[in-house]
């Protein structure tokens, strides 16, 4: 008992470290069996308290509804087991685990089930399950839904929402480079998850990218893979390493950063997304103004409207070599990679990488391909300096955010003609 | 391994994916690829500048600072960050002032950052922090 209390006193430490503002990870809520299921919070057994907690929010009806709904169906999961589910195939691989669509067969519900190998002891695992838990009360339209966690075999499971448009760095590949349109309403969801979790559950995400941000075809765009669990986050500190960084130059030079550091998470991610590359090292000017036409605005407009492809980088571009393999990928299995012919451009070392985010100018959007606000908020992202960087709620009132909120974009139709798929039935 | 009867050896080391990558790679790029984790790796490995002999020296001294401190250098990092602190010219992290003046040069000398000036196994071998105990 005093050692468990004095590990997380080292846990808080830790935690205070890492971040200035003293956002700390909440506590592990004590499970008195130890036991590694996951059993219901207090909070979703009672419909008053769940409807309370949504009331809380600033939900227009059509998203209380949906919430309502996924709560309704989350209500006849009983206990997740293993051998409950039926694998319906893979929806991606990366931040050091598989994911896969699965149909849990009891409920004959949907999810998308993370499996995250770990080669840890009882107890560590099940402080993980434990800490997990709190994304049962992590309820917003910007967040990915939770169904639970549990352990088995060597695996850590987790169950989420199903979101069948996938996430944005699949959609950016098939999309070529990502509309205006659409990075505003993009824009505008993450900071509104990003605020829900500072504001409701004093986290910050830690992890914000494209392949954590996921859209489907009801035209709902929700961030996932948030540090909720200081365990997990430790437990998996040995096992990974990406090819590419999002993280902002602060948190890449040491142990101390805040919730600003999302903010230049998300204004990387913006970029990328703008542009169809990641943007480290930066491309050649010339090869960036040859991908957009003319009229950059009636481009964008199309674009989101039908869903057709922008043109993105091909590999005649001659800068196509320096783009990075997708990210978060295990260092092992690195050796599939397509490299470069001897005498090609070789791509960035990861070093190199983290040495141009720490030493040389920001990325910033080519000059004159997006409106001047998206220019600028994009720039207020990404200051080197934490405290020259915009906070969230400057951002939310930027005239970027003002001027995609007005407008009515089809999010859903959109993604389902990017993806050349139909929309869910439920 | 510690084996039961009390023998230390060495194990799993990297000679057969050495040899499978062979297959496909050349060898500047094998020598130059980066794989696992990265907080026993030497600078010289973390930027890809072609590691060498001297390259598992560092790791020794990564791996003596681990069994005396519970956590190798720069753990207290997101593995990016422990990427970027011991690629770059940070100063190396020392064996705290509670353990021997001969360990903590010991591993001192694993992690110059420097290759030439890091010693070699042989050198190391001659460490009073080796041959102490042997009186």
């Amino acid at each position: 008992m005093a050692a468990e209390s004095s590990k997380r006193k080292q846990q808080f430490l830790l935690d205070r470290t890492r971040n200035k503002l003293g956002l700390t990870l909440p506590p592990a809520s004590e499970s008195p069996s130890g036991d590694a299921t996951d059993c219901k919070p207090s909070s979703s057994t009672n419909v008053e308290s769940l409807q309370k907690a949504l009331a809380g929010l600033d939900l227009d009806d059509q998203q209380r509804q949906r919430l309502e709904q996924f709560l309704t169906q989350k209500k006849k999961v009983r206990e997740l087991m293993a051998e409950d589910f039926q694998r319906l195939g893979e929806l991606g691989a990366g931040n050091g685990g598989v994911v896969t669509k699965v149909l849990h067969k009891p409920t004959g519900l949907i999810m998308a089930r993370k499996l995250i190998h770990l080669e840890i002891k009882p107890a560590v695992r099940n402080q993980i399950i434990r800490e997990l838990k709190v994304l049962h009360d992590c309820n917003s339209p910007y967040i990915v839904g939770f169904y639970g966690a549990f352990y088995s075999d060597g695996e850590i499971s987790i169950c989420m929402e199903y979101m069948d448009g996938g996430s944005l760095d699949l959609i950016l590949k098939k999309a070529g480079r990502i509309p205006e349109p659409i990075l505003g309403k993009i824009t505008i969801a993450v900071l509104k998850g990003l605020t829900y979790l500072r504001e409701k559950h004093q986290i910050m995400h830690r992890d914000v990218k494209p392949s954590n941000i996921l859209v489907n075809t009801k035209g709902e765009i929700k961030v996932c893979d948030f540090g909720v669990s200081g365990q997990l986050i430790d437990s998996m500190a040995n096992s990974f390493v990406g090819t590419r960084s999002y993280m902002s130059p602060e948190r890449l030079q040491g142990t101390h950063y805040s919730v600003q550091s999302d903010i230049w998470s998300m204004g990387l991610s913006l970029v990328e997304m703008a542009i169809g590359r990641y943007p480290i090292p930066p491309p050649d000017p010339k090869d960036v103004k040859a991908l957009f036409s003319d009229d950059v605005a009636m481009e964008h407009l199309n674009a989101a409207r039908t869903g057709i492809p922008l043109p993105g980088w091909g590999s005649n571009t001659s800068q196509y070599l320096a783009h990075t393999p997708p990210d978060a990928l295990n260092f092992g299995s690195r050796n599939s990679f397509t490299l470069p012919s001897a005498d090609g451009p070789r791509p960035m070392a990861i070093f190199e990488l983290l040495d141009y985010i720490v030493n040389e100018p920001p990325p910033t959007l080519p000059k004159s391909a997006f409106s001047p606000e998206f220019e600028e908020f994009v720039s207020k992202c990404l200051q080197k300096e934490p405290t020259e960087r915009a906070d969230l709620r400057t951002l939310v009132n930027h005239p970027f955010v003002k001027k995609w909120d007005e407008e009515p974009i089809d999010i859903g139709n959109w993604v389902c003609k990017v993806m050349d798929i139909e929309p869910m039935k439920s | 391994m510690l084996m039961p009867n009390g023998i230390i050896k060495l194990i799993d080391f990297g000679c057969a994916k050495r040899l499978c990558i062979n297959l496909s790679m050349s060898q500047t790029q094998i020598l130059k690829s980066m794989k696992g984790t990265p907080y026993w790796m030497a600078p010289e490995v973390v930027t890809e500048t072609g590691h060498g002999k001297k390259s598992d020296i560092w790791s020794i001294g990564c791996t003596v600072f681990e069994m005396a401190t519970r956590k190798p250098p720069w753990s207290e990092m997101a593995p990016m960050a422990a990427i970027f602190a011991i690629g770059s010219d940070k100063p190396v992290p020392e064996l705290p002032a509670t353990f021997s003046e001969e360990a903590r040069e010991f591993v001192k000398m694993c992690m110059l950052r420097d290759q030439d000036l890091r010693w070699d196994a042989s050198a190391l071998l001659q460490h009073i922090f080796i041959t102490k105990k042997k009186k």
